[in-house]
C-alpha cells in the first residue's frame, strides 16, 4: 500500500562525533560517516570506537545481543558487520530519544544485497527490528529488482517500509504499490 | 485487438514464466497472486496484479475480464484437504466466472500423475477437476504436462538442482526406471501461445512433454553430471519414501523434501505422448541435454575479476545482476579481501594471480580493476590466452604502454572495452545524436569541463604518487572528459595549447587546461580535482552550433536556439538503450556503470570488436593525455 511521501532532508543519520538529535526516519548504518572514518582506520576500529562511545547498558545490551554472532564477526562476514554497525547505531539513537523512530537500512547496504542475492542482510536487520521493536525500512533504488527479490523470500514482517522513489515507474508497478501488503513510502527532494 | 489474458498461479513456477513470455508478446496479462505473496514476474506495462486466490470467488469475479482466456495453473499440491478445495472447488468457481464472462477459452493445467493406476491427492483431486470441466460446458483445452523445467529459484526442478547441488547422495525412489518426457519451460510457454492463438480448438485433452523420453535415473545422472558430478544416487523403496513423506506431511513441514504425490508419481509408468500437440502446432522441443544446458546456464559469458577494492566491487554487483554471465574466478593478492567479498554473496574460486585463474578456469571475459600501473600487464596476459577484457579506465600508464598496446589493434580478435563511464550516460549519448543529426547546423566549437572538490589539501595514497599513478587529475579524471569528448567530436587533430598545474600535491597534477584542434573549430577542455564545494564529479559541456547553443551539467541538456527559444531536455526522459539495468548507485552514474558492463558481455557474446570504447578509441584518447604530460614534461608521457 502506499504511505505518505517523505522528503530526503526529513530522514536523518546517526553520528557518534556530534551530539545532534534525528527525526523520526533513521538510515542506518551512516555510510558517509563510515567512508571517511574508512580512510584513517580499520573496519574493525570503527566498531571498537563506536562501541566505546555507547552508554554502559547499552554496551551490555549490543554484547549480550551478539554472542551467537560473534565467530561471524571475527570470520569477517559482511552481513553481520552490517548488523552490528545498525545495532550501534540504533543503540546511540536510543540513548538519546525514547521515542519509537523508523530505522531505515541505508539503501547501499540493500542494493548490494539485492544485487548479490545476499538474503542475510535483510534477515539480520529484520531480526533487529524484532528485538528492538521497530517497524524495518529498507530503502532502494532498484525497486523492481527489490521487488522481485523479496518475492523469493520465506518470510516478511508484517511492518515493512520499502523507501523509494515510488515516482517514475511504469504503470504496472505503480498499480501493484497500491495493492501491495508492503506499505511504500515515496522519498522526494 | 490485443488478447486479455487472465492467469491463475501466476506466480508459480510455471506460472510467472508464462506472464513474463505471454507479456513479451503483446499479451496484455492479468496474473493472480495470492495476497500474501510478492510478485516474481516483470511488472511491465501490459501485465496487472490482480491480489486474489482459487478460494476467493470474489477476487475472481471481479477481475476475469470478459471475453479473455482463461490459464489456470493454480493449485494445491498435497493437502489432503486444501487439494480438493483449491483444485476441485476453487477450478469450479473459475469456470462458472469464466461463463458468465464468455470466456472464449479455459486452458487448464491437469498433470500426468491423473493417468497413473494408483493416485496421491493430488493426482486424484486433478482427475475429479478434469471431470468436472469436461463436463462444464466451457471451451477447454487441458494438459497434461510431463516435468517442466527450467532456470530460476522456483518449481520441482529447481528443488533437484538444489538438492543435486548440495547433498552427498540423490534419493531416486524405486529403480529409478520409469520414464518422463521433460520439457523445458519456453517450449511449454510456446505450446501455451498456440493454444491460445487456435482458433479451430475445442475441447481437447493434451499431453505436453519432449518427444523422447528418459528414465527418473538418467534425469538425475545428467543433471548430476553437469553440477558437480560426485553425488551419489541412491534407490530408495517405495514404502520407505512414502514413510518419509507421511512423516512430513504429520510434521505439517511448509517446504517438505518431497511428497508423497512424488514418490507415487515417479514410480508409475503415465505414458506421456506429446506427439498429438507437438504435430499439430510443429514444435520441436530442445532435448533434455540442451534445456539442462540453458537451466543451469550453461551458456554464460564466464569471467574473471581482478582486484577486489571498491570498483571491483561495484562491478561484480552489477555483473551479478545479469542472467547470462558468471563471475567464476576472483583475483587479488590480498586474500583477506576474498573473504570478506565471498561473505557479501560473491561467486568465483579464488586466485592470487590471473594466469592461475586463466589456466584453470574456462573463462570468457577478463575485468581489470586494479589501480594503473598493474593494467598493462594483466591485459596483455588476458590477450596471450586469448580473452576479452574490459579495463577501468586508464588502460595505459604511460606512452610506452600505449605504443605497445598499438601493436594489438590489428588482428587481435578479443573484445576491449575500456571503463569510460560518461559514454554511457543517457544524457551524452543523446548529445552525440543531437550533433549526429545536424538539427542546429554543424558543431563551431566547445567548452568541456571536468570538476570536483576531492583534493583540497596535501593528501597521500598510490593516486598522488607519481610513480604509482603516473600523474595526477589529468591521468585519473581526464580519460572520462577526454573520451567524452572524442565520443561527441572524434578524434582531434591536435592539441593546440596544454596546461597542467599542481596545487595542494607535490608530486602529480591537481589541474589540466588543453585546446583541442579539429579540421573546422577548437574546443577546449579543463580537468581538476581541486574545486571547492563540488562534492559529486560535474561534467559540463557547451557546444557551439552554426544555429545554437546546447549546454549541460549531465542531468539536463538546455539548448537555445539562434531565434533565442530554448529546449530543456532531462535526462529522465531519455528513453535508456537497456531496460531493467541495475542502478548500483544514482548519485554516481550508476546506470552507466551498468550499461557499459552490459554492453561488455553483449560485445564478447557477439564477438563485437566495434564498441564506442573499444582499443582503439581508448589509445586515442589516452594519447591526449601522454601527449600533454610530455608537452608539461610533468607526467608519464616519456
Amino acid at each position: 500500500m502506499l504511505e505518505t511521501e517523505i522528503k530526503q532532508k526529513e530522514i536523518g543519520t546517526v553520528n557518534f562525533e556530534k551530539s545532534e538529535s534525528v527525526g523520526n526516519y533513521v538510515v542506518v548504518p551512516n555510510v558517509s560517516a563510515i567512508a571517511r572514518e574508512m580512510t584513517g582506520t580499520s573496519q574493525i576500529m570503527i566498531i571498537v570506537k563506536k562501541f566505546l562511545a555507547l552508554g554502559w547498558i547499552s554496551k551490555i545490551t549490543l554484547m549480550v545481543n551478539n554472542m551467537p554472532f560473534v565467530f561471524k564477526l571475527l570470520k569477517m562476514d559482511y552481513a553481520t558487520g552490517v548488523k552490528v554497525l545498525c545495532e550501534l547505531e540504533i543503540l546511540r539513537c536510543k540513548e538519546k530519544s525514547k521515542r519509537s523512530k523508523l530505522f531505515i537500512l541505508h539503501s547501499q547496504m540493500v542494493d548490494m544485497a539485492l544485487a548479490l542475492n545476499n538474503r542475510k542482510v535483510m534477515d539480520n536487520f529484520f531480526w533487529l527490528a524484532s528485538r528492538y521493536k521497530f517497524a524495518p525500512g529498507l530503502m532502494t533504488k532498484n525497486l523492481g529488482f527489490f521487488i522481485k527479490f523479496m518475492s523469493l523470500a520465506k518470510q516478511l514482517p508484517m511492518d515493512l517500509v520499502v523507501v523509494s522513489d515510488l515516482k517514475n515507474q511504469n504503470m504496472a508497478l505503480s498499480e501493484y504499490l497500491k495493492i501491495s501488503q508492503i506499505k511504500f513510502l515515496n522519498i522526494c527532494e | 485487438m490485443v488478447k486479455k489474458i487472465f492467469i491463475t498461479g501466476a506466480n508459480g513456477f510455471i506460472g510467472h514464466n508464462l506472464v513474463n513470455y505471454l507479456s513479451g508478446r503483446g499479451y496484455e496479462v492479468y496474473a493472480l497472486i495470492r495476497k500474501s505473496t510478492v510478485p516474481c514476474f516483470d511488472l511491465k506495462e501490459n501485465v496487472r496484479v490482480i491480489r486474489g486466490d482459487l478460494l476467493d470467488k470474489e477476487s475472481l469475479e471481479k477481475n476475469v475480464p470478459q471475453g479473455s482466456v482463461v490459464i489456470n495453473l493454480g493449485a494445491n499440491p498435497y493437502d489432503p484437504k486444501l487439494s480438493y478445495l483449491v483444485n476441485v472447488g476453487g477450478t469450479r468457481d473459475l469456470i462458472d466466472v469464466c461463463k458468465r464472462k464468455r470466456v472464449k477459452k479455459f486452458i487448464h493445467t491437469s498433470s500426468q500423475s491423473t493417468k497413473i493406476r494408483t493416485k496421491g491427492v493430488y493426482a486424484d483431486s486433478k482427475l475429479k477437476c478434469d471431470d468436472m470441466i469436461k463436463e462444464s460446458g466451457v471451451n477447454f483445452v487441458i494438459l497434461r504436462p510431463s516435468l517442466v523445467y527450467g532456470g530460476g529459484e522456483k518449481g520441482l526442478f529447481n528443488k533437484i538442482k538444489t538438492l543435486v547441488s548440495k547433498a552427498p547422495f540423490i534419493p531416486v525412489f524405486g529403480d529409478g526406471k520409469c520414464k518422463i518426457c521433460p520439457i523445458y519451460i519456453d517450449d511449454f510457454c510456446r505450446v501455451v501461445e498456440c493454444l491460445i492463438e487456435d482458433s479451430n480448438l475445442k475441447n481437447e485433452v493434451f499431453d505436453v512433454g519432449s518427444r523422447k523420453a528418459i528414465t527418473y535415473g538418467e534425469m538425475y545422472e545428467k543433471t548430476i553430471a553437469r553440477i558437480n558430478g560426485k553425488a551419489k544416487i541412491l534407490h530408495i523403496p517405495v514404502t520407505v519414501g512414502i514413510f518419509f513423506g507421511r512423516v512430513f506431511e504429520l510434521a505439517k513441514l511448509k517446504n517438505p523434501p518431497f511428497f508423497i504425490d512424488n514418490v507415487i508419481g515417479s514410480t508409475q509408468e503415465s505414458f506421456c505422448d506429446a506427439r498429438k500437440i507437438l504435430d499439430r502446432y510443429r514444435i520441436e522441443p530442445i532435448s533434455f541435454d540442451q534445456g539442462l544446458t540453458k537451466a543451469l546456464g550453461g551458456n554464460k559469458v564466464n569471467l574473471a575479476v581482478v582486484g577486489l577494492g571498491k570498483m571491483g566491487l561495484m562491478h561484480m554487483s552489477i555483473l551479478s545482476t545479469f542472467r547470462d554471465a558468471e563471475i567464476v574466478a576472483l583475483v587479488d593478492n590480498n586474500q583477506k579481501l576474498y573473504k570478506v567479498i565471498k561473505s557479501m554473496g560473491v561467486s568465483g574460486r579464488f586466485y592470487q594471480n590471473l594466469e592461475d585463474a586463466l589456466r584453470n578456469e574456462k573463462i570468457d571475459g577478463v575485468f581489470i580493476l586494479t589501480p594503473t600501473l598493474s593494467h598493462y600487464e594483466l591485459v596483455k596476459t588476458a590477450y596471450k590466452y586469448g580473452k576479452s577484457v574490459f579495463v577501468e579506465k586508464p588502460l595505459c600508464f604511460d606512452y610506452g604502454q600505449l605504443k605497445e598496446l598499438r601493436k594489438f589493434e590489428k588482428g587481435n580478435e578479443v573484445v576491449t572495452n575500456v571503463g569510460y563511464t560518461l559514454l554511457f550516460k543517457r544524457i551524452n549519448r543523446k548529445i552525440r545524436s543531437i550533433i549526429e543529426d545536424n538539427t542546429y547546423g554543424k558543431v563551431v566549437g566547445f567548452d568541456a569541463k571536468f570538476e570536483y572538490g576531492e583534493v583540497l589539501g596535501p593528501k597521500k595514497g598510490w593516486m598522488f604518487s607519481k610513480k604509482m599513478a603516473g600523474g595526477g587529475v589529468l591521468i585519473n579524471s581526464g580519460p572520462h572528459i577526454l573520451a567524452l569528448v572524442n565520443y561527441l567530436f572524434g578524434k582531434p587533430e591536435g592539441i593546440k595549447e596544454s596546461a597542467i598545474r599542481k596545487i595542494y600535491s607535490t608530486e602529480v597534477d591537481d589541474e589540466a587546461k588543453m585546446k583541442l584542434k579539429y579540421k573546422n573549430f577548437m574546443g577546449d577542455v579543463f580537468i581538476s580535482w581541486s574545486v571547492k564545494g563540488v562534492n559529486i564529479p560535474r561534467t559540463i559541456i557547451d557546444i557551439k552550433f552554426e544555429k545554437g547553443q546546447l549546454w549541460s551539467d549531465g542531468s539536463i541538456i538546455k539548448i537555445t536556439t539562434q531565434e533565442k527559444k530554448e529546449v530543456l531536455i532531462q535526462e529522465s526522459a531519455i528513453a535508456p538503450l537497456y531496460q531493467n539495468i541495475f542502478n548500483i548507485n544514482p548519485d554516481v552514474s550508476g546506470e552507466a556503470y551498468g550499461l557499459e558492463d552490459r554492453l561488455f558481455i553483449e560485445n564478447v557474446k557477439s564477438k563485437n570488436l566495434k564498441g564506442d570504447n573499444n582499443l582503439s578509441f581508448a589509445l586515442d584518447t589516452e594519447e591526449i593525455i601522454f601527449t600533454c604530460y610530455l608537452k608539461s614534461n610533468a607526467g608519464n608521457g616519456n
